[in-house]
């Protein structure tokens, strides 16, 4: 579920990696958007860099086109990627740069590290983790009807 | 010396003509489709034996399974072609045949990732970056010549010659007057060929870029396994547009095939056309061979774009 940097063979600079877990509740399109988003709120994709074609990630994980097309549908909905038809889809310059967006961002990944940090000194598995952050999100969406995401309007 | 020669008699006259058609056609086949099919296949077999060094053995045998079986299907259209007297057609089609291998079994049946974790790069892949240079304008310089040659020809005023005055050349010889015709309708299907290669080339050229990962933790692997393909598919495409013009230049020198008695310099671009066709053909079958295989080896490749 989590983004994993890492150096790419290609012939450009280093990209992120995204990963699928086939097993998880999670939706594959939601993992991927859960994980694109991010990389774009840390920074980690950079406004106008430029995503995949559909068709290039959809064979590489082994999904069908629907399910990355979905994710990247979801993604222009919420302001964060711009669909240019042959050119491809581009991150939109504005995505993850706003400064209180980017504070905020900042003191979740703070948070997120923490509980990596425990969850590691007590051996637990990333699904126990992720479940019990699952859990505890889900009365606060319960409460909080417009399901305010990072960067703005995601419908989870 | 003709006095001494075996006079063949009826009987023999008979049963000979249909056995020389048989020759020749086996000839052609043998020249057209069998040598260029025989030379591809033979890099083919030596570029998976040097590839077995770095890719994992099951790719590499998929990949020259591919190839090679898309060689036989483009021998045996080519064959098909000859015996159906479209000669000039026949090598074309064995890089055809060749070209549908390497789309049918080595892009399309790519086998998919499996398994309940996949990973993927955020890497753009750009078909360029697989690519040498040259081959893309190579490419389309080629397409654009042998589909537009019906056309070009058509333009071109025929050339007509008359009977040379006695005596002007120095020989005996009576030449009647004559006019020839640029050959238009023969080159409508080469062009048509040219442009179906064209077609698939770019669908097939498409889909390389999108070649699923196949070796976990050896990224570098698998740029290579898509980087052959690109090539092996650039190289078809290439050898079809090449083998195209050739057959045309060929072709178009009917046009300018007055007997060399008659306008010296006509008959000699006759025989320019004649012999860039022979060349470009060499060029195809050279570029085909050179671009099916394995571009280098992980060891040699530059540590820049190794990225280990």
């Amino acid at each position: 579920m989590s983004s994993v940097p890492a150096s790419h063979p290609g012939p450009g600079a280093a990209a992120p990696l995204l990963q699928v877990d086939l097993t998880s509740p999670v939706p594959p399109y939601e993992q991927l958007r859960e994980q694109i988003a991010g990389l774009i709120a840390t920074g980690g994709l950079q406004a106008g860099q430029r995503l995949p074609p559909v068709r290039q990630l959809a064979a590489d994980l082994g999904l069908a086109s629907g399910t990355v097309a979905r994710s990247y549908r979801e993604l222009e909905h919420a302001g964060l990627v711009q669909g240019r038809g042959r050119h491809g889809t581009v991150i939109r310059t504005g995505a993850g740069t706003d400064a209180e967006e980017q504070a905020r961002q900042r003191a979740l990944s703070d948070a997120a590290g923490q509980l990596a940090g425990i969850a590691q000194d007590l051996g637990l598995t990333d699904d126990v983790v992720m479940a019990a952050v699952r859990n505890a999100l889900a009365p606060l969406r319960s409460r909080r009807p417009s399901g305010r995401a990072l960067h703005g309007e995601i419908s989870p | 010396m003709t006095a001494h020669l075996p006079i063949p008699d009826a009987g023999q006259l008979g049963t000979g003509l249909p056995g020389t058609v048989l020759w020749m056609r086996a000839l052609l086949t043998l020249a057209y489709a069998g040598v260029p099919a025989l030379l591809v296949a033979v890099s083919v077999w030596r570029a998976a034996h040097q590839a077995r060094r770095d890719v994992p053995d099951v790719v590499v045998s998929r990949v020259r399974a591919a190839r090679l079986t898309g060689l036989g299907a483009g021998l045996i259209l080519g064959i098909a072609a000859v015996w159906s007297g479209q000669a000039l057609l026949t090598p074309a089609a064995v890089a055809a045949g060749y070209l549908f291998g390497v789309l049918l079994a080595e892009l399309l049946g790519a086998p998919r990732p499996s398994g309940s974790l996949r990973i993927a790069s955020l890497q753009t892949r750009r078909i360029r970056s697989y690519l040498p240079v040259w081959s893309m304008p190579v490419a389309l310089c080629a397409a654009v010549l042998a589909i537009a040659a019906p056309v070009i020809l058509a333009m071109l005023p025929a050339v007509r010659y008359g009977s040379p005055a006695a005596g002007d050349q120095g020989s005996g010889l009576t030449l009647p007057a004559a006019a020839l015709h640029w050959p238009v309708a023969a080159c409508v299907p080469l062009a048509v060929v040219a442009v179906l290669g064209l077609a698939a080339g770019g669908l097939a050229l498409r889909r390389a870029p999108w070649l699923p990962p196949v070796t976990p933790g050896q990224p570098e692997v698998d740029e290579r396994i898509r980087r052959s393909a690109a090539r092996a598919v650039a190289g078809a495409v290439i050898a079809i547009e090449l083998f195209v013009l050739a057959a045309e230049a060929i072709l178009a020198s009917d046009g300018l095939a007055v007997p060399a008695p008659v306008n010296g310099h006509l008959y000699l671009g006759s025989r320019i056309f004649v012999w860039s066709g022979i060349s470009l053909a060499a060029m195809a079958v050279a570029v085909w061979c050179r671009l099916g295989r394995w571009k280098g080896t992980l060891a040699s490749l530059p540590a820049a774009t190794r990225q280990d």
